[in-house]
């Protein structure tokens, strides 16, 4: 079910019609009474999220995140057409989870492997700088 | 299997929540599963349970058995009191639902399903407009407008630190204005609501994520009063509305209480 | 969190110096790819694209599927039911 970025009457407030699967997944499993009688109910054959999936999202550091985005703001009297929030969302946004899952789920193993490879780069970066050298510390969006 | 008729279940039995025993449930909806299995109520006494046959391998958990247990709990709070049970209750048969669930609780289920009579639940996630609130606080705080500027123009690699200093102000200030926003647009949606309880949202642009119980004659002035807030707030937080909902962040409470 | 930030929030991380990584990589990195808010994030990026067209059903579910099963995991684990 889609949900309704803006409603009929008032263009403001998401009012989506049904909760959205994301919105169900908070309230039914996180959520809602808990009894201990029941029996453990069989799950799905589907492999769960391991590391050994390398499903690794190498995501950017929030503070330098914060810093540049930041940095990027225009306060002059005269500000220039505010850029749209998605665009905003497309800057500041890390590494978008599906996009790294699905290339996961196409290419399996490789590209599990480059993920690998993605943390380790990161991590050879957060050393190279806490030795005073080295490129920008921002791990590369894949 | 006609809705509200006690259902016939000659195996495991999943349950979706606790409701009166006079209840009629909604004659479209279908139970998790595949094929989606038909519902319906086992009672006992002045409460019963809303169940549907699975088999006992089954296996549950797509997304369509999520949407069909929370539609479905969903549909029937909109006209009727119900406990929802989180997500993947089975019980091994219909004599385990009476003799296990109901009647161990049958009147603390009462109770509960009693102080819900005409009320549901609506759920209101607030974000941030990102930039907006970033602006706030580059404008609203000197120390940050201060390194931002002296880190103007300078090459990223040699202001590492300064950067990571700089985002933690900045982390800090928004944090700050999160509490300030959230304590504020909880007690101003209080007003509608017999009950509240309330997290700060997991996301990192999120304000707050509020739970109401809301009496079914203060629904429409609450959705006026949620678009208002969205209106005064445009530009600097959205905000989304869901309900009425099965009362998810209350039921446990409802239970304890009694 | 960000995997950086975390990394240097680790006990005894110096200021300057190599920070010694080896399990607490993986660790941090366990704990992001199972945390249940990330995972609603991802979940709903997936249902925009389905909604969007962007993705088919199928590939929407293939993609949905481990995540469900990882809250669903999360869920039955936590309420210590189950017998």
């Amino acid at each position: 079910m889609s949900t309704a970025a803006l409603a009929r009457r008032n263009p403001y407030l998401e009012r989506p019609s049904s909760s959205s699967l994301a919105d169900v997944v908070d309230l039914i499993l996180d959520k809602g009474l808990v009894i201990d009688a029941y029996v453990r109910v069989s799950l799905l054959g589907i492999e769960l999220l391991t590391i050994d999936a390398r499903i690794v999202i190498a995501s950017v550091d929030t503070y330098l995140r914060f810093a540049e985005a930041v940095g990027r703001l225009s306060l002059d009297r005269e500000r220039s057409q505010p850029r749209t929030l998605p665009d905003l969302l497309e800057d500041m946004k890390p590494a978008t989870p599906p996009k790294v899952a699905r290339h996961v789920l196409q290419r399996g193993k490789e590209a599990g492997k480059e993920a690998v490879s993605k943390v380790e780069e990161g991590v050879h970066k957060v050393e190279q700088r806490l030795r005073g050298g080295g490129e920008s510390g921002k791990t590369e969006d894949s | 299997m006609i809705p509200g008729t006690a259902a016939t279940l000659s195996g495991a039995a999943y349950v979706y929540g606790i409701v009166p025993a006079r209840t009629v449930l909604p004659a479209d909806a279908s139970g998790v599963g595949e094929p989606g299995a038909d519902l319906g109520l086992v009672r006992h006494g002045p409460v019963a349970a809303v169940v549907s046959a699975v088999s006992a391998d089954g296996a549950l958990g797509t997304r369509r058995d999520l949407l069909r247990h929370s539609r479905l709990l969903d549909a029937i709070a909109r006209t009727t009191p119900v406990l929802p049970l989180r997500f993947g209750a089975v019980l091994a048969d219909r004599r385990a639902v009476v003799d296990e669930l109901l009647a161990p609780r049958q009147a603390r289920f009462a109770a509960a399903l009693a102080a819900l009579e005409g009320r549901a639940q609506f759920t209101v996630k607030a974000r941030y407009v990102e930039e907006t609130v970033l602006r706030e606080v580059v404008e609203r705080e000197p120390l940050i407008a201060e390194l931002r500027e002296r880190l103007r123009g300078q090459p990223a690699e040699a202001t590492w630190y300064e950067r990571i200093q700089l985002g933690e102000l900045v982390a800090g200030a928004v944090a700050r204005r999160r509490e300030a926003d959230s304590a504020a647009l909880v007690g101003e949606l209080g007003r509608w609501a017999s009950a509240v309880t309330w997290r700060p949202a997991a996301t990192e642009d999120g304000v707050v994520d509020a739970a109401l119980l809301v009496e079914r004659a203060a629904w429409p002035s609450l959705e006026r009063g949620v678009e208002g807030i969205a209106e005064r707030q445009a530009g600097r937080m959205r905000l989304r509305l869901l309900g009425p909902l099965a009362p998810y962040d209350f039921s446990n409470e409802l239970m304890e209480e009694n | 969190m960000g995997l950086l930030e975390e990394l240097l929030l680790l006990p005894l991380a110096p200021v300057r110096g190599v920070v010694w990584l080896g399990e607490q990589v993986e660790e941090i990195a366990r704990r992001q790819v199972t945390d249940p808010a990330m995972i609603r994030g991802q979940i709903a990026e997936i249902e925009e694209a389905r909604d969007a067209g962007e993705l088919s059903d199928e590939e929407a579910d293939e993609l949905e599927g481990p995540l469900l099963r990882q809250l669903v995991e999360t869920s039955m684990a936590s309420t210590s039911g189950g017998r």
